[in-house]
């Protein structure tokens, strides 16, 4: 048993059905128009270094590690922004790309602690990793000029630390939180040399701000900047089992990641066909309960209801419900006693119950928490299509509302969907339909349909809490005037402390 | 359709919605090229849910928005595993597969394979239990992983129905407020310690995997097995992949599934069978499971419970983001930070009526009971509807939601969670 490996093809996938043939390093490589060259390669099984780019995130191209040189191209493309294209020869380790990319480690490194030994991420840090594959041997510049190695911590989230120090200005954590969980909770303040994340206005931390700790910028962070709380107390995992959240109805799969018996995180698991790779606060971080002292960990019984509780071995609990549900039954009659299954036990565990009522109490008198809830569900939905339950997968929400004409690619956000009907669902409304316009570049998933975007229903406080589209009260002028103030934020210089880079407008959305 | 009755003007006026805005949602819709109906606990926690379920189902077919991916009807379950206790046939009239007890063939299959005869009797539903109890009638109750007394509507019905009981069984992580009122407590497992699967919202069934040792020393399905033991009914199984496997060989739609098929794919959606070997991502391609689709007429009946000058306040109950719930979970984790509490939302206009500020203790009164919360003002909610969550025990939201049953015989009886007439008053906080 060893960690759950998950390949990183830097950015995502392209849905397009024609191919491109090219050759990278030499190698014929076959993939959908559209692909950029870093994720071409690593299906090719190169890796190209990277430190912005990743795939649960559109790519961005401001850390200048991944060019690579394209024969009859000049200068050195970043291969994260560059598509493939027919014929393409794409050299990914030249001499001159090798001393470009020491040149930018370097700059890196210059500012940046050197505590690997210590650090929470020091064996799960693509900073270092990036530092061996480029073969980094010194840092011409010295330590001694201005830097932000000493920047004060912000811990005031329960689950995760945000450590200035380490930050290498990727944006990963920004473009996480637009891209994965719609929230927009995040920035880069500041340009150039004084660029730094943050969580919104000056005076916010994480937890005052409208982060609802979903974790996708923790997920994303490639150096300890934003680090699990658990694991800078215990420690990174040896090995992880995939296993299925045990909150919502959304199931999100994670990989526990472990050390032993002990429980280090939960990371969403990429290949999770409900969740994609992303997750709500609750299935991350509140898995504590399981070590809670309120926890009961032995049988008890008493005589009646008003005695106080006496611990038993499991032999004297289980004999006393079976003697008495007997007595019960031969006092009062056969229907005189029934069970309810849960609905947060597995189908096997459930299953169990309905048997033990029918089989063993010899009675149907079983029901379940979905009388108060999904029962219409059931019965509306068998009555009307002959099953009782949705008609689709996730995934469909994608195609929803497909205008003919439409060649672009679908948008691939389902996380943020997920939350967004979940939270619809947690409001207890149904997720309506609204007219306007989304909101941003990419906030929401299936830009191309029209659907209740998480982010605005927050516009009227900063309360990551206050989730739930409440479109009846919404006020026309309100939205229209969060969309103008949103576009912007967009157009903010984004980039690394190192490297001056002109303004980029966002991609045009929907 | 035609009929005055449903048009949008009389209904606009019926749900304070502008006929405009009905009639653009409908064109909106009906235009597609691909709409889909996504809904949640809204829609059916009333005791019309049923009616508006059905009205849901009629509108994608007469729109065509169905059996292809990008339309769809699409309900938002809300338990990891409710969608899955309802396929397991946890109910008192249904086995697993949603096929009623009375079905002979059905029932026959099942008694082979359990080797004990079956009463063909539909049972008690959940309501029936607490009636019965009250009666006198019913004794004993066998509760898993579910906080009664918190979840459902009208505590003081519940307590006094569990109280009436002679022997309560509860089987959970915490002592909850059910288990106030139980004889014996059994500790139940966490999803970390048992292996097994669940279905989510999409009929997804995933696996759970252990990861560490049960800290109360079993799983909860060998919980039930040794109840079973003990009441004379062994069943014979080593492994939740074997039960998985007795499922599969009594239930069509979960036919294909083994622990085996899981390890390989990830997760199959059922139906998983011969027909659809990795399950089916969307149904009723080309056809109904039932053959032909069947279009209910959904009149509109009112609800019952209804504001007058004694109660003259809607309060609704709903959930939030870092709480699930009860809160059973997650108020014994760091998620206290976001909502350590339960507050009452109330637009400006009914607080200002009642000389109630931000913060305020008010004390909330209906005709089943009444608890205190702290005011919240926002305009979030509707002047004359009031909105609470029930994470916190100590709130006793279900205290004053009543149950009103689905009218019509033939239909289930759905409880309405919330949407009862209230009063509202400002007050001290009463000792806790």
């Amino acid at each position: 048993m060893s960690l759950v490996h998950e390949i990183d093809y830097g950015t995502p996938v392209s849905r397009a059905e024609e191919t491109v043939n090219l050759t990278i390093d030499g190698h014929a490589v076959t993939v959908p128009a559209g692909t950029s060259i870093m994720r071409a390669a690593v299906e090719a099984g190169i890796q190209v270094p990277k430190l912005c780019a990743t795939d649960s995130v559109e790519a961005f191209g401001s850390c200048r590690l991944c060019l690579v040189e394209i024969a009859g191209r000049a200068g050195t493309p970043a291969s994260c922004t560059t598509p493939v294209a027919a014929g393409m020869v794409v050299s990914t380790q030249t001499e001159r790309l090798k001393q470009v990319r020491r040149g930018v480690m370097e700059l890196y490194i210059s500012d940046h602690p050197l505590d690997c030994l210590t650090c929470a991420a020091n064996g799960d840090c693509e900073l270092q990793d990036m530092a061996g594959a480029v073969g980094l041997r010194e840092v011409r510049y010295g330590y001694d000029g201005e830097n932000h190695t000493k920047q004060a911590k912000d811990e005031s989230n329960p689950y995760f630390t945000f450590d200035p120090s380490k930050c290498i200005v990727c944006s990963r954590c920004v473009r996480a939180c637009e891209e994965v969980q719609g929230t927009f909770a995040l920035t880069i303040q500041g340009r150039g040399f004084d660029s730094k994340v943050s969580p919104g206005a000056a005076a916010d931390n994480f937890l005052s701000s409208e982060c609802v700790s979903c974790g996708a910028c923790v997920q994303a962070c490639p150096t300890a900047t934003l680090s699990e709380k658990s694991v800078i107390d215990i420690g990174v995992p040896e090995h992880s089992v995939v296993t299925t959240c045990a909150y919502c109805g959304v199931g999100c799969s994670f990989k526990a990641e472990m050390r032993g018996e002990e429980l280090v995180r939960m990371v969403p698991y990429k290949d999770g066909k409900a969740n994609r790779g992303h997750s709500c606060v609750k299935g991350r971080f509140a898995w504590g309960y399981a070590n809670h002292r309120e926890r009961i960990l032995k049988p008890m019984m008493r005589e009646t209801i008003d005695q106080p509780w006496r611990e038993v071995s499991w032999d004297e609990a289980i004999g006393r419900v079976a003697s008495e549900f007997k007595r019960l039954q031969e006092k009062h009659g056969r229907l005189a006693i029934g069970g309810i299954t849960s609905s947060r036990c597995t189908n096997e565990e459930t299953y169990l119950v309905q048997k033990l009522v029918r089989g063993g109490f010899g009675n149907n008198n079983v029901d379940t928490c979905a009388r108060v809830c999904h029962s219409p569900t059931g019965f509306g939905l068998r009555t009307a299509f002959g099953t009782s339950a949705g008609t689709q997968d996730f995934d469909s929400v994608e195609q929803s509302r497909r205008d003919p004409g439409d060649r672009r690619q679908p948008d691939r956000r389902p996380s943020s969907l997920r939350l967004t009907h979940e939270e619809a669902a947690a409001s207890g409304r149904a997720a309506d339909r609204d007219r306007s316009a989304p909101h941003g570049p990419r906030a929401h998933a299936a830009c191309r349909g029209r659907l209740s975007p998480a982010a605005p229903a927050r516009h009227q406080r900063r309360d990551p809490e206050r989730v739930g589209p409440c479109h009846r009260h919404r006020r026309p002028g309100r939205r229209d005037l969060r969309a103008h103030l949103l576009r912007p934020r967009c157009l903010r210089v984004l980039g690394g402390r190192s490297w001056r880079r002109s303004a980029t407008a966002p991609r045009p959305s929907a | 359709m035609a009929e005055e009755r449903n048009s949008p003007e009389t209904v606009g006026l019926m749900a304070g919605v502008s006929p405009e805005a009905i009639r653009g949602a409908a064109r909106l819709y009906a235009a597609g090229p691909n709409s889909a109906i996504y809904y949640g606990l809204g829609v059916t926690e009333h005791s019309q849910g049923t009616t508006a379920v059905m009205a849901i189902a009629n509108l994608a077919m007469v729109t065509g928005n169905l059996g292809r991916p990008g339309v769809g009807v699409n309900p938002l379950r809300g338990q990891n595993n409710v969608q899955g206790s309802c396929d397991m046939g946890s109910f008192p009239h249904e086995l697993s597969g949603y096929r009623h007890i009375s079905d002979d063939a059905t029932r026959t299959m099942f008694e082979k394979m359990w080797g004990r005869p079956l009463d063909a009797e539909p049972g008690l539903r959940i309501p029936n239990m607490f009636d019965a109890a009250i009666d006198g009638s019913f004794k004993g109750l066998y509760v898993q992983g579910e906080d009664i007394l918190q979840s459902d509507p009208n505590t003081t019905h519940v307590a006094a129905a569990l109280k009436a009981m002679e022997c309560v069984v509860v089987q959970d992580l915490f002592l909850n407020e059910t288990a106030n009122y139980a004889h014996v407590f059994l500790p139940g497992s966490t999803f970390l310690e048992k292996d097994g699967t669940f279905t989510n919202a999409e009929r997804r069934i995933n696996r759970v995997r252990r990861v560490m040792t049960p800290k109360n020393g079993l799983a909860d399905w060998e919980i039930t097995l040794a109840i079973s033991k003990a009441m004379g009914f062994e069943m014979p199984y080593a492994h939740p992949s074997e039960i998985m496997d007795e499922i599969a060989r009594l239930t069509p739609t979960f036919a294909g599934v083994s622990y085996a098929l899981l390890d390989e794919v990830g997760s199959v959606q059922w139906p998983c069978n011969e027909k659809a070997p990795l399950g089916t991502p969307v149904m009723h391609i080309g056809g109904f499971v039932r053959g032909r689709g069947n279009f209910m007429i959904t009149e509109y009946v009112p609800t019952d419970e209804r504001t007058g000058p004694r109660f003259p306040l809607l309060l609704t109950t709903g959930r939030i983001l870092s709480q699930y719930n009860v809160g059973a979970q997650t108020r014994r984790t760091d998620n206290i930070v976001w909502h350590d509490a339960d507050v009452l939302e109330i637009h400006p206009h009914d607080a200002e009526q009642r000389g109630v500020r931000d913060g305020d203790w008010v004390k909330l009164d209906s005709r089943a009971g009444g608890t205190a919360l702290r005011a919240q003002i926002t305009d979030r909610v509707a002047p004359g509807v009031v909105y609470t969550t029930f994470h916190h025990p100590d709130t006793q939201a279900n205290v004053v939601t009543t149950e009103f049953s689905r009218l019509g015989d033939q239909l289930p009886r759905i409880q309405g969670h919330g949407r009862a007439g209230f009063t509202l008053q400002r007050s001290q906080r009463v000792a806790a």
